[in-house]
């Protein structure tokens, strides 16, 4: 356990010392900070922004969103780093289990997407609190912020981290990459309506609508939302133990 | 020259040859699956290829990020000669897969002649794997330029409202997939490949300033 702990650590440490995290951090916040901002031209082009529960919803659907992506170029690279420098044939040589070495490096990268997110997500909410021209009680602001964390930052970094750190580790990083546009790029292409979202959109999924709903469109597709749920953090805990299943990972024999 | 060639497409390795060949079949299969109700080409040649074609550039076509880099640096006489090949080697091989995906595809759903496909895939794929380029040539990190590249992409992708404002459909991305009866995306596309040129003329400055550097 304190070996695997070691691992969580590093893991955490380094990827916030890295200027890439922060780069990625930046561009997503000045990207959402465009897009709502409460200035006037933004709140005449965006119906519901002087709502704070829309303001959330639509900081992680949309730009959460670019976020993820980023994160998951920063994520991917962990397995594949640790083989090209050697640091796993190190590692194998140690009194270091396999799933002490996997379950370090998912965790550790959970935990970083997981602390990213919520960072992003507060920070847009607190400029938003600031700067809103009309008055917001405080508690407008911190209900819809906290409901994102638990119902949509929590899977989607599951879902984004382990996907990115276990799948380099089966295929070339290269043809991950490949899947990985592909997925974000039909999330990108989606227009939500009134229906229920396909299960696997990554921040518009129909969990996010837990946050706010469109006044006009009624929605109660409880099925859906589950759906949603599933997909993100099923695929995510699959994904993280086909690697612990897998042999050839840790002996080559 | 072709023996440099020769030798940077071994540096490249099968896997490239592979994934390339599985994303093209990938998109037959779809061409012939997708029926009506996708607009296939834009998505496929406009928006999906070309950003295939930055990650083959950013990833297999490295610069900066190559292990050797210093080393060429120090040895080449013009290291621009080396950044430009190896881009023209994974440009150009991706570019070929594309074409022959657009050549089966065209056989299964005849909806746009060749060359109107040619136009929609050049010019950003020229554009978003020069900018990838451009990032390799000043970041030593893995896949850092690729992650750049693919930040721009999918921005470009999520900000379509834009297109709204006067101006902006000449140089969007995208055009033909955001607005395809758009009259100007002709002259959209010129710009971008134009753009695209102009990244390249920064990445020469730039490999001249390390030449220079390395020679005093």
């Amino acid at each position: 356990m304190r070996k695997m702990i070691a691992i969580i650590r590093y893991e955490y440490k380094m990827q916030f010392e890295r200027l890439a995290t922060w780069g990625v951090l930046l561009a997503a916040t000045v990207f959402a900070l465009l897009d709502n901002y409460p200035s006037a031209s933004n709140l005449a082009r965006l119906e519901f922004l002087n709502e704070p529960a829309y303001f959330v919803y639509r900081t992680m659907s949309l730009n959460g969103f670019v976020l993820m992506f980023g994160l998951m170029f920063l994520l991917a690279e962990r397995f594949p780093l640790d083989h090209k420098t050697g640091m796993k044939l190190l590692l194998m040589s140690h009194a270091l289990q396999k799933r002490q070495y996997i379950l370090g490096k998912l965790l550790g990268g959970f935990l970083y997407a997981f602390s990213i997110l919520c960072i992003f997500l507060t920070l847009n909410t607190a400029v938003y609190f600031v700067a809103a021209p009309f008055p917001i009680p405080l508690l407008d602001c911190i209900v819809p912020l906290v409901k994102a964390i638990i119902v949509s930052a929590f899977p989607v970094s599951l879902f984004v981290s382990l996907c990115s750190v276990a799948l380099p580790g089966m295929i070339d990083i290269r043809l991950f990459y490949l899947f990985a546009a592909i997925l974000f790029g039909i999330n990108a292409a989606y227009v939500g309506s009134a229906n229920a979202a396909p299960f696997y959109m990554i921040t518009s999924g129909d969990l996010i609508r837990l946050i706010w709903v469109n006044p006009k469109w009624s929605f109660n597709d409880t099925g859906s939302i589950i759906a949603n749920g599933a997909f993100l953090m099923g695929s995510g805990l699959v994904f993280g133990s086909l690697l612990i299943l897998r042999h050839k990972f840790w002996r080559s024999e | 020259m072709i023996r440099r060639a020769t030798s940077e497409i071994k540096i490249i390795g099968i896997n490239f040859f592979i994934i390339s060949a599985a994303f093209t079949s990938a998109l037959i299969v779809l061409s012939v699956i997708a029926g009506e109700l996708l607009n296939f080409y834009p998505v496929s040649f406009e928006v999906m290829f070309p950003f295939f074609v930055t990650i083959a550039v950013g990833e297999w076509g490295k610069t900066r990020a190559d292990s050797n880099f210093d080393m060429i640096a120090a040895q080449s006489n013009s290291l621009f000669h080396w950044v430009l090949l190896r881009y023209v080697i994974t440009f150009g091989i991706s570019s070929l897969f594309a074409i022959f995906c657009m050549m089966l595809s065209s056989a299964f759903r005849y909806e746009l002649p060749l060359w109107e496909l040619l136009i929609i895939y050049l010019p950003p794929a020229f554009f978003l794997s020069s900018l990838c380029a451009l990032f390799g040539i000043y970041y030593t990190g893995e896949h850092i330029a690729t992650l750049a590249c693919g930040i721009v992409w999918l921005i470009v992708l999520l900000v379509r409202s834009l297109l709204r404002i006067s101006g902006v459909e000449y140089i969007y991305l995208f055009i033909r997939y955001a607005d395809e009866q758009n009259p100007v995306w002709l002259w959209n596309k010129i710009i971008i490949a134009a753009i695209g040129l102009f990244l390249w003329g920064v990445i020469y400055l730039k490999c001249k300033k390390i030449n220079n550097f390395c020679f005093t």
